[in-house]
């Protein structure tokens, strides 16, 4: 069953708007009733009413933010003061968590019913013994093989997956989407049904992924879980080969819904005219926060080579000594 | 780094401690990914394996015996995979 929310937004929302961001191409949704001079939330440039595009679909469900702006600031504050030392010079000096955006993402939520099978082979350890000289001793092991099936249904309640594609890249060589990822989860059991008087002043992203295209992702995501419940069943203590998987997936139901994240971003240009984004992101819900900042790498590499070069000489030290 | 290698290959046939000579290149890579990796979390993920509610039932299967390992030098089981379980088979 589908109840993704598939119609247009209505009349009555007409203050809700979708504006394509002309810095980082982001589909940012804004309120314009409360909003006159938005910013894009990924790069904080204005966005202009110019580069409007439909809206995408109504959200079914919204979360709404619990934790206020000050507490997110003291969040991305702390963040990044635990972080100082290696930090890019020009990232300190610009420093200002007060300009931390509340955000509602896109998600599409999943309840599945399924079935897997996974099977492999398990060992358990029945003797560990030395051999060879005094000063040259090799531990040995033998060990019992086992094979070893699992076969079980489950029901996942609230998978919660990235619908907007360009978040959905996780790709950590060219952005820093992950560190969003990694403040999930949210209670999604107490989202309430999608209001736009929720966006307030907050901005929104455009849900640019539908069901199908997230389906791959969900399926992989419950197989990785399914292994995970096969290797919780079992009791190897030389571990686990896993050699075959198989997911029937029974049924699916899918909410799209708006998580709140308070969202820090930072442009870093680098050298060679390139630029990376660096987000803090603070669980508008927990207020749990995970952040890239960015790295001075000659600082980093000088003092990691001071370190090297100490341990180094007291390693010589004791092996001429010896 | 040509002098540290043969001295390392001629520690190794006996209890003479040359291994410590990898001391300084081991522990400033290691500084310098661990300060890397507090920064920019890049291996960070929320790990949807153990945080989703899931609920398993008709638990079925079985472990059969099947043969010996013995006399193995590997602590664990060869291609041990128990502990990634995002990596498809
Ligand atoms: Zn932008």
């Amino acid at each position: 069953m589908l109840t993704t929310g598939v119609s247009d937004i209505d009349e009555q929302a007409s203050h809700i708007v979708t504006i394509k961001c002309q810095g980082c191409g982001a589909e940012v949704v804004i309120n314009t009733e409360s909003q006159l001079q938005a910013r894009c939330h990924w790069c904080r440039q204005t966005l202009s009413q110019q580069t409007q595009i439909p809206n995408g679909a109504v959200p079914d469900a919204v979360l709404p933010f619990h934790l206020t702006h000050a507490q997110a600031v003291e969040q991305v504050r702390k963040f990044a003061n635990k972080r100082r030392l290696f930090a890019l010079k020009k990232f300190k000096q610009e420093f200002t968590p007060e300009n931390v955006v509340g955000v509602y993402m896109p998600y599409l939520l999943v309840d599945g019913n399924a079935h897997a099978d996974i099977a492999g082979f398990g060992e358990i350890k029945t003797r560990q013994y030395q051999r060879g000289s005094d000063n040259n001793k090799t531990t040995y092991y033998d060990a019992d093989v086992y094979q070893v099936t699992r076969s079980f249904d489950f029901t996942v309640d609230d998978l919660t997956i990235e619908s907007s594609s360009a978040r959905a890249n996780q790709n950590t060589k060219q952005n820093t989407n992950n560190v969003i990822n990694t403040i999930l989860p949210f209670d999604t059991k107490n989202a309430v049904r999608y209001d736009a008087n929720y966006m307030g002043d907050f901005t929104s992203e455009r849900r640019d992924l539908n069901v199908e295209e997230v389906m791959p992702v969900a399926h992989s995501q419950m197989l990785s879980i399914a292994r995970q419940k096969a290797t919780d069943s079992t009791r190897y203590d030389r571990g686990l080969r896993w050699e075959s998987e198989a997911l029937e997936l029974k049924g699916t139901r899918w909410v799209a819904v708006l998580l709140p994240v308070w969202l820090y971003s930072y442009y870093e240009k680098k050298s060679d005219g390139s630029a990376f984004l660096h987000y803090i992101a603070v669980n508008g819900r927990t207020g749990e926060t995970m952040g890239s900042i960015p790295v001075s790498v000659p600082k980093l590499l000088l003092v990691a080579l001071t370190i090297g070069t100490v341990l180094e000489g007291i390693a010589i030290a004791i092996v001429a000594n010896f | 780094m040509l002098e540290l290698t043969t001295l390392i290959v001629a520690a190794s046939d006996s209890d003479w401690p040359g291994w410590l000579l990898a001391a300084g290149p081991v522990g400033a890579a290691s500084f310098y990914w661990a300060v890397w990796m507090a920064y920019r979390n890049t291996n960070k993920s929320h790990s949807y394996e153990r945080e989703t509610e899931v609920v398993v039932s008709n638990m079925t299967g079985g472990d059969v015996k099947v043969g010996e390992n013995n006399g193995t030098r590997n602590r664990w089981i060869q291609g041990r995979n128990d502990d990634k379980p995002r990596q498809r088979l």
